[in-house]
């Protein structure tokens, strides 16, 4: 059990891992001599893809950069090194990813450290057992999720708090890479530890996950440096040359989120209603008046369903003719097109999903040319190739009266005229925004240690 | 009369998860910040018409420290969805930006 203390360091020396963080931040906020490097590695963000395949939205080379920054010094200065929501989306395939990159830098540096390694997926079991317990239910706006649904789910992860990383610690580890994760709990970890799981903790990681955005102007993305105290929290940027200040720091808290004031985390709601923002220096900000209420101890799922296979097809219509009836011309395209699917592949319009997205305006008389997506999911891939093909041949041809004989009214910018996404088109949905209630903070975890 | 956008410094949207669409107006100075609350056009009720949604379901936030209106609601589609057309819900907020207010 680590000792109580009266102030903690901690440091983000980014807002995103593998987005190749200003080096020169880094090395002045390690001046500060931090009780912890970390770095937030994931988000929801850019769509239920990353979790739904388990990839990661980074390059390779770029988190290895960064990681490795921060793992050699790190381990160099006896500093836990913290990174949640390894690899976007902190499945247990992103985490393995992360994982191996981690074993790559010490066998290359000759680096010897404990690494720990926490996984958060669920099974669509382990779901099961929270909602059969009435320990499963809804956040505003989620979709409907019964226990029916498990048979489609296709990937649960839970979002951790604090504890897992403090557990990890307590148990010797140097370097924590942990699947989805809070991504303010990432930071609180280390001051929880010490004694100081307050708002200011909190506070401090909810402008820390986000790295410099947080500052008066952002000329380099990177480091941001916080003390956390019993009755304040103290915050500067990392670079010398940028400054965190009251107005920049305040609308941080309003980032991304419905209510900026009720901030609710595993385990407990972080209230901002009461926060005082000073300018300490001319760089750096205190805050004061940030609670943390702790609550019964409930944790968020993000869950992804797999939804088939998905072609586009991006078309530029010029001719002023159609242009004058584009919508009712799209119309028969895309009927004429589901017919000609029914009778040559026999399939009906409720066994795939169709739509076009319209760029530009093309009852404006100045429009030259007006962009058409037509955007196919399929159950598989050769229904998929089928369908697409189907819609942008009927369209390329599909005639207007006002012209007599035949006509081709598409330009496609590339051969083949129809693109697919990654992993052959696979496609997925988030379909879970629920909380589940835990009795022990760490029952949705895996972890394992590395001695490397 | 002014339109929002030579009033406010930002107007943004965002999602707020994918599930949540949230709309930021943020202003530079104190008095703009009050006249434009003032003049009752930023409210729940007009956000209700301008983005097609129930009002019961909107949330609304003065936040007077970042000198910023917040309104959130749940998205019609859910980010990345198939009827989804924004992923980051970051372009939203369009309607807001040549809103007429009746300011000098």
């Amino acid at each position: 059990m680590a000792e109580k203390r009266k102030e903690v360091c901690i440091l983000a020396v980014a807002g995103m891992l593998g987005s190749t963080f200003d080096e020169k931040a880094f090395r002045c906020a390690l001046e500060k001599n931090p009780d912890m490097i970390g770095c937030d590695s994931g988000t929801s963000d850019s769509g239920p893809y990353y979790p739904g395949a388990g990839k990661p939205r980074m390059n390779r080379k770029a988190a290895k950069r960064d990681l490795e920054l921060m793992i050699t010094e790190g381990v160099k200065r006896n500093i836990p090194v913290l990174v949640g929501s390894a690899g976007t989306a902190g499945a247990d395939p992103n985490v393995d990813w992360m994982v191996d990159i981690v074993k790559e830098i010490a066998a290359e540096n000759k680096i010897h450290f404990k690494l720990a390694e926490i996984k958060t997926e669920i099974t669509p079991e382990q779901l099961r057992g929270y909602i059969k317990a009435g320990k499963f239910h809804p956040l505003e706006g989620a979709p409907n999720f019964e226990e029916k649904d498990l048979e489609t789910l296709t990937r649960c992860i839970s979002v951790i708090g604090a504890e897992p990383y403090i557990k990890a610690l307590e148990d010797g580890a140097q370097v924590v890479i942990a699947g989805r994760s809070s991504d303010t709990a990432l930071y609180a970890a280390v001051p929880a530890m010490y004694g100081l799981n307050n708002g200011f903790a909190w506070h401090a990681g909810k402008v820390l996950e986000c790295g410099t955005l947080s500052t008066v102007f952002e000329k380099h993305h990177g480091s941001m440096i916080a003390w956390v105290r019993e009755d304040s929290l103290s915050i500067e940027p990392g670079n010398p040359e940028m400054a965190a200040s009251p107005t920049s720091i305040a609308s941080h808290t309003l980032y991304e989120n419905s209510n900026p004031f009720y901030l609710p985390e595993p385990g407990g709601v972080m209230i901002t209603k009461d926060s005082v923002y000073e300018a300490e220096t001319d760089r750096r900000v205190r805050i004061t008046g940030t609670r943390f209420e702790k609550a019964p101890y409930s944790i968020k799922l993000e869950g992804v369903r797999f939804e088939g296979y998905r072609r586009v097809v991006i078309a530029g219509v010029e001719d002023p003719l159609i242009l004058k009836q584009f919508d009712s011309w799209l119309q028969k395209c895309v009927d004429r097109a589901q017919e000609k699917i029914q009778k040559g592949m026999g399939l009906s319009k409720e066994e795939y999903k169709l739509r076009y997205l319209v760029y530009g305006n093309p009852n404006d008389p100045d429009t030259e040319c007006v962009g058409v997506v037509f955007d196919i999911i399929a159950k598989n891939e050769e229904d998929a190739d089928g369908i697409i093909t189907n819609v942008w041949h009927t369209a390329l041809h599909e005639p207007i009266e006002e012209w007599t004989g035949g006509q081709s009214q598409t330009a496609f910018p590339f051969s083949p005229p129809d693109l697919m996404t990654h992993d052959g088109g696979a496609t997925y949905s988030f379909c879970l925004n629920h909380i589940i209630n835990v009795d022990d903070p760490l029952e949705t975890c895996r972890i394992t240690y590395y001695n490397l | 009369m002014k339109k929002l956008y030579e009033l406010a410094k930002l107007i943004r949207s965002k999602n707020a998860g994918p599930f949540v669409l949230t709309l930021d107006i943020m202003f530079d100075d104190n008095e703009t910040y009050e006249k434009v609350k003032s003049t009752g056009v930023l409210t729940k009720s007009n956000i209700a018409k301008l983005y097609d949604v129930d009002e019961e379901q909107i949330h609304q936030h003065d936040i007077p420290l970042a000198r910023s209106i917040k309104f959130s609601f749940p998205r019609k589609y859910p980010s990345g969805s198939f009827m989804d057309d924004d992923l980051y819900g970051c372009q939203k907020h369009r309607k807001l930006v040549e809103l007429e207010i009746p300011v000098d």
